[in-house]
């Protein structure tokens, strides 16, 4: 028996809501497909004010320089009013009254350009030999802080790094 | 290891910078506010004092960090408009963190955003040690925050004590953080050999006069690497003065900030 829908209308189907991170996500997609995959982005968020508040970080990296990334700039968002705050060139929080013009003049910028050529002709300095040569002396660090059970924490749990790593049993 | 710490204004002092990294052998020089293009900065540090290079891609805007070992001993891990993070290696048993920073301007921010922007440091900092897996970190640079200010020493900023046999860190609300030693609570004031802080701004009804906005934080690994007697706030570089008339770091010639200088075992 098909069950009863005691849900309503949720009023979901219509909803072209302004969403900050789906533009900024939209716009990392972009920047892939423009840049090869050379140079990607993501967007990283975080709430402040007890959660009032949430920001986020636009984030540039590539997947030839390992371990690397950029954050282009940061946006402020209060979901109750709807407000975008971002941060200018003096340091300073400003309201934007339009966000998506805002993004685009920092996006289309010389100075977001420079960053993305940067980081475009870091990838392709790093070829897969020099990649083996600099990974290979940390993999030895690991190994010796391993030894001396100093593995760092993680702010996402632990890794799966360190999940062969257990602490001796007494004996 | 050896550091070098310096705001140095926008002004052209490379031969400085050059002087007080030969002074002290430094073999890691951190500049905020640097005016010139890092390569070029480079090369005239090189004319001075051969050996450095930039680090890469270098795309932070008020932090550059220049190194005198080979560069394929160094990583670069983060960096924004504010910091710049590196993992070096030139032991590989005991690598390094080296966190550079230089925080939004007090002329600027309010005292809540300063600590919301501590709160983003401590994050970027854990996220640094989990990309590099370790956790054998400093953080150099200007803060824009003298080290008893919330965001200095609040568990969820960047906890940093006073007391390295305190910063082993605590349970704060059900959720444990990590501590910071801070060296340059110990340089405060006129008992110090050095000068009372590292700048100074004489302000209105409440003032300090002296502030430590450039300031060192050592993870409890590092902290008993220091070398207590080799961490100095400079205020004379190859016998040149860089106090105006009254003691002050004369913002005029040279920087408004003095440099700060430490050894790491």
């Amino acid at each position: 028996m098909a069950a009863t829908d005691l849900w309503g209308d949720i009023g979901l189907q219509n909803t072209t809501a302004f969403s900050v991170p789906n533009i900024l996500k939209d716009q990392a997609k972009l920047l892939r497909q423009k840049t090869g995959g050379d140079v990607c982005a993501e967007v990283w968020s975080s709430g402040l004010d007890q959660g009032n508040v949430i920001q986020y970080s636009f984030q540039l990296w590539s997947p030839k320089v390992p371990n690397y990334t950029y954050t282009l700039f940061r946006v402020r968002f209060d979901p109750a009013t709807a407000a975008i705050w971002i941060e200018t060139d003096s340091d300073r929080w400003a309201l934007v009254p339009d966000f998506e013009s805002w993004l685009a003049d920092v996006l289309s910028s010389e100075d977001t350009r420079d960053k993305v050529r940067l980081l475009r002709q870091s990838a392709s300095d790093m070829d897969a030999t020099a990649l083996e040569e600099r990974t290979l002396p940390i993999q030895q660090a690991l190994n010796a802080l391993r030894e001396t059970r100093l593995a760092p924490p993680s702010r996402f749990g632990r890794s799966p790094r360190y999940s062969g790593v257990r602490s001796p049993k007494p004996e | 290891m050896r550091f070098l710490f310096w705001n140095i204004n926008k002004k052209p002092l490379q031969t400085l910078v050059a002087d007080a990294a030969r002074e002290y052998n430094a073999d890691v020089v951190v500049l905020a506010e640097l005016a010139d293009d890092p390569r070029v900065f480079c090369d005239l540090l090189n004319h001075e004092y051969p050996g450095f290079h930039p680090a890469s891609p270098n795309l932070c805007e008020r932090v550059k960090v220049f190194f005198r070992f080979d560069p394929a001993k160094s990583e670069t891990i983060y960096e924004s408009r504010w910091v710049t993070a590196h993992n070096l290696w030139l032991d590989p048993l005991r690598p390094l963190n080296l966190v550079g920073v230089h925080l939004p301007s007090k002329l600027w921010t309010t005292l809540g955003d300063q600590v919301f922007d501590c709160v983003d440091l401590r994050d970027t900092i854990e996220e640094v040690e989990f990309r590099a897996l370790h956790a054998r970190t400093l953080v150099v640079g200007d803060f824009n925050m003298n080290p008893f200010e919330d965001g200095m020493v609040a568990a969820r900023g960047l906890h940093a004590t006073m007391n390295r046999a305190s910063a082993t860190g605590r349970i704060v609300r059900r959720r444990f953080h990590r501590s910071f030693y801070n060296p340059m609570w110990s340089k405060f004031g006129d008992l110090t050999p050095g000068p009372s802080g590292t700048h100074y701004w004489r302000g209105d009804h409440v003032s300090f006069d002296w502030n430590m906005f450039d300031q060192v934080l050592l993870r409890p690994s590092l902290a008993e690497k220091l070398v207590q007697e080799k961490i100095k706030i400079v205020d004379y570089i190859a016998g040149v003065s860089l106090h105006d008339g009254t003691g002050a770091p004369d913002g005029r010639r040279y920087s408004d900030h003095f440099p700060i200088v430490f050894e790491v075992d």
